[in-house]
């Protein structure tokens, strides 16, 4: 047996847990109400606490059961769902994690302090207070959840038990109540129950004080069958109790379908096959009509066809959601692979077509599609979507708004949105970086907000959404917005600018983003350092991203992040000039036009052209990179949208679609923003990458510059 | 405990029950019924100010109805049940007991 394996998928497992946990407490702060995500909140701490002593994690476990104890006494409603109690349960949640993290990775132990300070208080909040540390038992006697001992093996899977309880008549007369022993297996997992009360006399021969009626329950619940005999313990004596299991799984694979109706009574021996033949369908209703059964007897036996029904029903979704985890590494490499096999498929593809052999070209066009689909799914299956992402904020957001006295409310939209996983993982800090100073600069606290005629409840929102072959995250505050003129004082004090530069209001929103600028006033715990929103540019540059800010004075901030699908691979336009080959990005890329000398002289010495009575501006390529050489009679324009406006590219020949492997440039190179990296072609060639969005802004801003000059 | 009234115009006996309905008054309940029964054929229950049934209630019920029901007369619960009321009987699993669901159970929600 593997140990290292199996810890390792409890503490995947724990993770997964701990999120839902977080996700579900701070839904509850909202709502603290809501019995179902109580519900939730303590099915995820019962199941780290039960697969955590499962694993050997013993001190998890322990800690787990007190946390799990007080929040059972919530989920009774014996004390109510307070923020004091959610604050503790996220710091519970932080300290298991913590403790996971330390068990795993070998790092530094989590703090015992911390832990007893946690229990301690949620101890505190409970009524009884319970001294004494270890295993209190859990509220609900009987039940099992009070043990944080590994349960047997093959507990883990729920299993459908029908207990057929039929108390004796005189049970009454002993004081017991046998609706209190149905609610003690209630405690134990789902359950159904049946009255079975044909024994039930007429009204005149009815005997007040004597019992008449039994059940049939049908409990799931991963639990053995001593866990309901216990419930049983005490009136053994005067109860008839029969305990079958209905599901073995191989009984389940045999039959491969719920039992039928006829079949379960008949097993049941409630009516012989005779009787069953006798009366078809409607079944249930006939054998009532020929005083076969009872009608409690059919919908006692109906309730069992619906207990296993669903039961199997969710064992199928289960099924099909089946995932497998993958080291990413694996998959990192994997991209690798696909990416050199795309690069020697295009060298196939030259190499067949330059020899001319049909057969061979075949081949290489079937290649060809292989690898374009082995591509795409390589790519899908880096590509996450950004809810994971969104959801670590709500966290972040309650925290730091409590931490600043503030009131925030975060609404994120678009979590469904895909973007590969290098993407994802690298997009983090950077967001909460601008998360945390739309926090601590953005929103005011309640009652400047409540001065200025606003909510007193702060807004950011986070929203992710597709444009084209980038994705846009836009984090939205609805707070003081930026002071282009304070900003602008800021510059100059910081040595930055020159008393004299002008500023668009743009340019001013760009400060934000120079390495030791901050215009907080007094350092917080939060933000102020001045380090940050220069980090956070940097990271989404290195992503390939771009970042944009738009601010109104009093109305609050936007900031926009553009970033690319993917890092690895991208469908290419190969174009060429004088023997240079270069790739735009095809996404951006609209049509292609040809340019003659003719049009070139129309336009008086402009970079225009009309195309179908829309004028675009275009670059020549030539020109930008000053290569040398003369174009041809007829160029090439290719039109691409860049920055939401249609900007022309010329070029001397448009090769064609390429899928462009994307290699990073070496460091020599990489202060040329005008790429965004270079691929291999067929032949073993290289062709520069082009990054249309910088190359338009720096054209743009020389044409700025030499218009200055008067 | 338990006011009896004829309702005339409808040829209905109204009992109307409060407080503590459990075992402890089991028989005392039964009675009741029984002279209700007596009085009148179709009967009307009003449970909204009960606090408290336990399983010998939902006998008695469950029992009267059947009773009513294959002599051709009704029992039925008028005004709006206790919640702990619906809970026990959700709890005992007697929400199908005394006749069909679809068309005359006593428990319909």
């Amino acid at each position: 047996m593997n140990v290292e394996i199996d810890t390792s998928a409890f503490t995947e497992e724990a993770y997964e847990l701990l999120s839902e946990l977080e996700d579900s407490l701070l839904e509850l702060e909202a709502a603290p109400q809501d019995q179902e995500l109580i519900s939730r909140v303590f099915r995820a701490m019962h199941t780290i606490k039960g697969s955590g002593a499962m694993f050997g994690f013993d001190a998890v476990a322990e800690f787990t059961h007190e946390v799990e104890t007080v929040f059972d006494m919530a989920r009774n409603g014996t004390i109510p769902v307070t923020k004091p109690l959610i604050d503790l349960t996220l710091a519970a949640r932080d300290q298991i994690r913590a403790m996971l993290d330390a068990a795993a990775g070998g790092g530094e132990p989590a703090d015992q302090n911390n832990a007893n300070r946690i229990i301690a208080g949620l101890r505190a909040l409970s009524p009884e207070k319970k001294s004494g540390g270890g295993g209190g038992h859990a509220a609900g006697h009987g039940a099992p959840a009070g043990k944080p001992q590994a349960q047997t093996p093959d507990t883990n899977e729920p299993h459908i038990f029908r207990i057929r309880f039929t108390p004796n008549p005189d049970i009454f007369s002993s004081g017991t109540n046998p609706l209190l022993l149905l609610n003690e297996l209630r405690e134990l997992g789902d359950c159904r129950v049946v009255a079975r009360t044909e024994k039930l006399p007429d009204f005149d021969d009815l005997d007040a004080e004597v019992c008449y009626t039994g059940w049939e329950i049908f409990l799931t619940a991963e639990i053995g069958e001593n866990a309901i005999r216990d419930v049983f313990i005490f009136v053994e004596d005067e109860c008839d109790i029969n305990i079958r299991l209905l599901d073995r799984d191989q009984v389940m694979r045999d039959r491969e379908e719920s039992k039928k109706l006829g079949q379960i009574l008949l097993e049941r021996g409630d009516v012989n096959s005779n009787e069953l033949e006798k009366a078809l369908l409607p079944l249930g209703d006939r054998l009532v009509q020929a005083g076969v059964v009872t009608p409690d007897k059919v919908r006692a036996a109906l309730t069992e066809q619906l207990v296993i029904q669903e039961k199997h029903d969710k064992k199928k979704t289960a099924e099909t959601a089946t995932s497998v985890r993958v080291p990413s590494d694996k998959l990192d490499s994997l991209v690798d692979l696909v990416g050199e096999l795309v690069t020697m498929q295009a060298r196939l593809n030259q190499t067949a077509s330059s020899i001319g052999d049909h057969t061979l070209q075949l081949i290489a066009e079937e290649v060809e599609r292989l690898t374009a689909e082995l591509r795409d799914n390589t790519m899908s299956i880096r590509m996450l979507t950004i809810d994971t992402t969104f959801n670590k904020f709500k966290r972040l957001v309650r925290d730091l708004s409590t931490e600043l006295g503030k009131e925030i409310e975060l609404i994120t939209a678009g979590g469904e949105t895909e973007l590969d996983k290098t993407v994802i993982d690298q997009l983090n800090d950077p967001l909460v970086h601008i998360i945390r100073n739309s926090i601590d600069h953005g929103v005011e606290s309640p009652e400047i907000r409540r001065a200025h005629g606003k909510n007193p409840v702060g807004k950011i929102t986070l929203a992710a959404i597709h444009s084209g072959a980038s994705v846009l995250i836009r984090v939205e505050d609805d707070g003081a917005g930026l002071d282009a003129q304070r900003l602008r004082a800021k510059g100059i004090e910081k040595g930055l600018l020159s008393p004299d530069d002008e500023l668009t209001e743009k340019e001013a929103f760009q400060l934000i983003f120079a390495a030791g600028f901050s215009t907080a006033a007094k350092i917080t715990n939060v933000s102020g350092r001045g380090v940050g929103m220069d980090v956070v540019r940097r990271s989404i540059e290195g992503l390939r991203g771009s970042i944009d800010v738009n601010s109104v004075l009093g109305k609050g901030t936007t900031i926009t992040l553009k970033l690319p699908l993917t890092l690895a691979i991208i469908e290419g336009l190969l174009v060429m000039v004088e023997g240079e080959y270069f790739v735009l990005p095809l996404a951006a890329v609209e049509e292609c036009v040809e340019l003659s000398r003719e049009d070139v002289e129309k336009a008086h010495g402009r970079h225009v052209i009309n195309v179908r009575g829309e004028i675009i501006p275009y670059i020549r390529i030539r020109s930008r990179f000053e290569i040398g050489g003369s174009p041809p009679e007829i160029e090439q324009i290719v039109i691409s949208e860049v920055d939401e406006k249609r900007i022309g590219f010329v070029v001397d020949k448009v090769v064609g679609q390429h899928q462009t492997v994307i290699k990073t440039l070496g460091k020599n190179f990489q202060h040329s923003e005008e790429f965004s990296g270079a691929t291999i072609l067929g032949n073993g060639g290289v062709a520069l990458i082009l990054d249309l969005t910088k190359m338009v802004r720096y054209v743009e801003e020389e044409e700025n510059r030499e218009l200055d000059v008067p | 405990m338990f006011h009896f009234s004829l309702d005339t115009a409808r040829s209905v006996g109204v009992l109307s029950l409060t407080g503590d309905l459990t075992i402890r008054h089991a028989a005392d309940f039964k009675e009741a019924m029984a002279n209700a029964m007596y009085q009148s054929n179709n009967l009307e229950l009003n449970l909204s100010e009960v606090e408290r049934v336990d399983l010998t209630t939902l006998q008695i019920l469950c029992a009267a109805q059947r009773t009513l029901l294959k002599k051709g007369n009704t029992l039925t619960i008028s005004g709006t049940l206790p919640s702990a009321l619906r809970e026990t009987v959700q709890q005992a699993g007697f929400v199908d007991c005394g006749g069909d669901k679809e068309t005359s159970g006593l428990w319909k929600e």
